[in-house]
């Protein structure tokens, strides 16, 4: 079924849109869950979260691209979830770690007042089109979807050092961009 | 100037554009960031394949004397549209054609396979001399008891010596042209009479299918 025919069905209150979706981009969103979580039953439950957000976010909305609007969601809930699993001391995985590796561009101080996640996400958008495609996808390989080094090195055909050096220098830039947009590290 | 932690910075890169995204789901398209592989192995099999054509062409000839001279003959005949390399080689059902006549004295070569005797050398269709001459039955110079070119005798010895030490490639595969002029008759201590045909100039004889390359015949085989 094609993505406008689903999310008319959303618009229609169509209980078979939660269906079709899950049918179409089940698989994909799964895997979003299962990189970030640890738990198969906490990414089961974000799936079916995500069904249900997915429900209530259309109508009004009628996303552009259904695939990233629906992984979108899974991240975010699975994000939400694990970082709530981290501070109960109940597992850390890819997030724990990819956390961690952020800490060299971002200041590890809480911030200072409320901070826009869509104006920050619109100067990341930005910074990653200047990058070249290679270094910009293995960066959101990383950073969006949560993959291992091993399973980035196995997609682009590198080691893994090679992966973790570019990944490192991407981090070096966006630390210096975002110093220039006037995001204290 | 406003302070973020690496959590914000997590949550908020999931803001980045769909497009984005989607490119980073094809990953295979960045694999082309290494077409050096890919070039390198196109530079090997060139370099093959020049190897292959520059270098064996010379091996068949053995870089004798006889080479040069065969060449403007071959040239001159390549450009009169009449290679007298097919005319060595009648067409099969011809009856009492040289070669017939020639295959017919090695009745165990008929119908033989050139790539199964395990004479073959695995490339370029080379043949064993040695095992060539066997198979013609003249596994040794006492074999051969005499010898003859266009009705004059040729010393026999000279010529299995010539045979022995020869370049050997299958006829049939044998793409040189040649000028095949010369009725060459050997006759064999078995009484077995085998008939080939010479070329003098390019140093070849051609006997039982296989063509014979060595220098001396340009001397063993010049006409009366």
């Amino acid at each position: 079924m094609e993505d406008g025919q689903i999310i008319d069905l959303y618009w229609q209150r169509s209980e078979e849109a939660i269906v079709q979706s899950e049918r179409k981009y089940g698989a994909y969103c799964r895997a979003i869950a299962c990189a970030i979580l640890t738990a198969r039953e906490d990414a089961e439950e974000c799936l079916s979260d995500t069904w249900l957000a997915a429900w209530r976010a259309m109508p009004p909305q009628r996303p552009a691209v259904l695939r990233t609007f629906l992984g979108r969601l899974t991240r975010n809930l699975s994000l939400n979830r694990q970082l709530y699993n981290a501070a109960q001391k109940r597992g850390g995985g890819e997030v724990t770690i990819a956390l961690e590796e952020l800490k060299e561009c971002a200041g590890s101080e809480s911030a200072e007042g409320m901070l826009e996640a869509a104006e920050l996400g619109r100067v990341i958008d930005v910074f990653l089109r200047t990058l070249p495609e290679m270094e910009c996808s293995i960066f959101l390989r990383r950073y969006w979807y949560l993959d291992s080094i091993d399973a980035i090195a196995g997609q682009f055909g590198l080691r893994a050092g090679a992966v973790k050096t570019r990944l490192s220098r991407t981090r070096g830039k966006l630390k210096k961009y975002l110093w220039k947009e006037g995001y204290a590290l | 100037m406003k302070r973020i932690d690496e959590t914000q910075l997590l949550q908020a890169m999931g803001e980045v554009g769909d497009d984005l995204l989607l490119r980073a789901e094809r990953p295979g398209t960045a694999r082309s960031r290494r077409p050096w592989r890919g070039a390198l192995a196109a530079c090997l099999c060139l370099a093959l394949v020049l190897t292959a054509v520059l270098y064996l062409p010379n091996s068949f000839r053995m870089g004798s004397s006889g080479n040069t001279a065969a060449e403007p003959g071959a040239a001159q005949n390549e450009s009169a549209g009449h290679p007298n390399y097919e005319q060595g080689q009648p067409e099969a059902g011809q009856e009492g054609s040289d070669y017939e006549t020639a295959v017919d004295a090695v009745p165990e070569h008929e119908g033989a396979e050139k790539g199964e005797t395990g004479r073959e050398h695995p490339e370029h269709g080379m043949q064993d001399g040695a095992a060539c001459l066997a198979e013609l039955g003249i596994g040794d110079a006492s074999a051969l008891a005499a010898a003859a070119c266009g009705g004059r005798s040729v010393p026999a010895a000279d010529l299995y010596q010539a045979l022995a030490s020869a370049a050997v490639m299958d006829a049939d595969r044998d793409g040189a042209p040649l000028q095949l002029t010369e009725q060459v008759t050997l006759t064999l201590a078995s009484g077995t009479v085998l008939e080939g045909r010479g070329d003098p100039a390019a140093g070849v004889l051609q006997l039982g299918g296989y063509h014979f390359y060595h220098s001396d015949f340009s001397v063993l085989l010049k006409g009366a």
